[in-house]
């Protein structure tokens, strides 16, 4: 029997209650102990110290270290929880990493993309919010460093997000925006379950051996005419699980098996 | 039995190295760094180099530490306490003392200006006077006389004349010097680019009216500015050089056909100002960036 810490802020919890409840069920099925803990700065210091693994739900950054100092393993890692929160921090420390990526700079850079039509987002946004298409002559709507600028990508409409558990992709949904930008299922985008070619396979499986095990997602759109050649157009540190459940995917289950399968090892 | 907070500066995520006994300039560059730190760590500590010892059979230990000094020694003894530290203490010491920067950014072939390295002399020492007639024989007049240590634009001299630099090298024989060459075009005028871990994420111009160098802690004024695809790589190359992750690299502008020329490269560049007017978090990109995989 494990001990396993259910780690969700309450933001999170609000949104989320049903996936939560979900995880606690498969996390105790599997691991026969799941403590479901809604864990705030004030909580911190009261935590029991013989929990083996944090299954986190919470975007701070901060806590996310804090647990990972003290317990043995932790989903996911400070490094997900701060690349998967910062577009413009994952783009280059992907690219560093030899990873394709398009071209992210900060909005007051944006003379630097060589790209007659180009994408704002905010640095630190999720589910598509704020994401608006530009022409070159535009200047950036918010100059700040907490928004950025890519190239538009043609293609970039159709995105394949690999759920990834552990350190493989194991289930692959198309997401299809409708308005011809952002495919977030948040702004209205299609899905549907797919099997991804041979290079989008390669490519997340290298992405995921770069970021380590947990529960995250990696987004990936082809960027040639083709689109047969794909890129990382971002990590999602805390995937959401709504889409899958519509079409009958059990992920907390999944996820549930992937922690047993990482506290064996 | 319950996990604790981990107590005072000792065994935490991040340590911020400063002294802060040095005026408001240097607590409110601290001050960023650590209200950053506190955004991006579980646990923050500070260590005061104006009030804290360093007892090198136990020196503080931490996940990560931000280095805002010049003191090598701490850095040093921090890292050998498996403390990953940024600046290194080689960063710092090559930052601390321009004529090795300059050595390290001619080595690596990175865009300077014409600089001579004056004989280091010790205590008791003369000056010989055919050494400084070789450097203006290079360099031309008016020059810049540097020493080796400084800060914010001070013991940095223009020099017009050869009875001057006379003066100036005599004077200072003991202070280990440099002559380089002027440039005209940059007279009260630099750009200021920080560099994070091979990006840069700020950058300022900083023009001064009354003085040939532009430090605004001399009275120059700063205004934001976007480099050039050049500058960019100028600049990441210059930090790279002296294998600092965390720079402020000033450039000197040559109108002629050089370009830009990379002036001195600060491993602990304050960033008050620069986040002021270039409207940039310095110290969020400085923190998140260097402390991804930590």
């Amino acid at each position: 029997m494990s001990r396993v810490l259910l780690c969700y802020d309450p933001w999170m919890l609000a949104r989320n209650l049903w996936f939560a409840r979900a995880l606690r069920d498969r996390l105790a099925e599997r691991l026969g102990s799941c403590e479901l803990s809604l864990v705030g700065p004030g909580d911190l210091p009261t935590l029991p110290t013989d929990l083996e693994a944090a299954l986190v739900r919470s975007r701070d950054v901060t806590l996310r270290r804090w647990l990972a100092r003290r317990i043995p393993v932790v989903w996911n890692s400070p490094a997900l929880a701060a690349l998967g929160n910062d577009k413009l921090l994952a783009s280059q420390w992907l690219r560093r990493h030899g990873v394709a990526v398009p071209t992210a700079v900060p909005a007051w850079l944006r003379h630097r993309l060589d790209a007659d039509t180009w994408v704002e987002k905010p640095r630190h946004g999720h589910g598509g919010q704020d994401v608006a298409r530009r022409s070159g002559s535009d200047a950036p709507a918010r100059p700040l460093d907490h928004w950025i600028a890519e190239p538009f990508v043609a293609h970039g409409d159709r995105v394949l997000r690999a759920y990834v558990i552990g350190t493989s992709p194991v289930v692959w949904l198309e997401r299809q925006a409708t308005d011809g930008l952002a495919a977030n299922v948040t702004r209205g985008a299609t899905t549907r379950l797919v099997d991804p070619d041979e290079r989008a396979l390669e490519l997340v499986s290298a992405v995921c051996s770069l970021l380590g095990p947990g529960y995250y997602a990696v987004d990936v759109f082809g960027h040639s005419d083709t689109c047969d050649d794909w890129i990382v157009n971002e990590v999602e540190d805390l995937a959401g699980a709504r889409s899958l459940v519509a079409h009958g995917v059990d992920i907390a289950r999944a996820v549930a098996e992937g922690l047993a399968h990482e506290l064996e090892r | 039995m319950h996990l604790t907070v981990p107590p005072g500066a000792s065994d935490v995520d991040v340590l911020i190295v400063a002294n802060l006994g040095l005026g408001p300039a240097f607590r409110a560059n601290a001050s960023l760094y650590l209200a950053a730190a506190q955004r991006h760590a579980a646990s923050v500590g500070v260590l005061n180099l104006a009030s804290d010892a360093v007892d090198l059979t136990r020196p503080p230990r931490a996940r990560f530490a931000l280095i805002l000094d010049k003191d090598a020694s701490t850095a040093e003894a921090l890292r050998s306490n498996g403390t990953a530290v940024a600046n290194s203490p080689e960063a710092i010491l090559a930052c601390d003392d321009k004529r090795r920067t300059g050595a390290l950014l001619s080595a690596a072939g990175v865009a300077t200006p014409h600089t001579v390295l004056l004989p280091p002399l010790y205590p008791k020492q003369a000056m010989d006077l055919r050494a400084l007639e070789e450097a203006v024989g290079a360099l031309g007049l008016p020059l810049v006389v540097k020493e080796a240590k400084g800060s914010f634009g001070s013991q940095v001299h223009l020099v017009e004349t050869m009875e001057d630099l006379t003066d100036i090298a005599t004077s200072l024989a003991d202070k280990r010097l440099l002559a380089q060459e002027f440039i005209r075009s940059s007279r009260g005028r630099d750009r200021r680019l920080h560099v994070v871990d091979g990006e840069v994420v700020a950058a300022m111009e900083r023009r001064s009216a009354h003085d040939f160098r532009a430090n605004l802690s001399a009275g120059g004024v700063g205004f934001p500015y976007v480099p050039s695809e050049p500058e960019r790589e100028l600049a990441i190359e210059a930090a790279r050089a002296v294998g600092a992750v965390n720079a402020g690299v000033d450039l000197l502008i040559d109108s002629h056909d050089r370009g830009a020329l990379v002036c001195e490269v600060n491993a602990n560049a304050h960033i008050w100002r620069l986040s002021a007017i270039s409207g940039v978090d310095v110290a969020h990109e400085v923190v998140s960036r260097l402390l991804v995989t930590r």
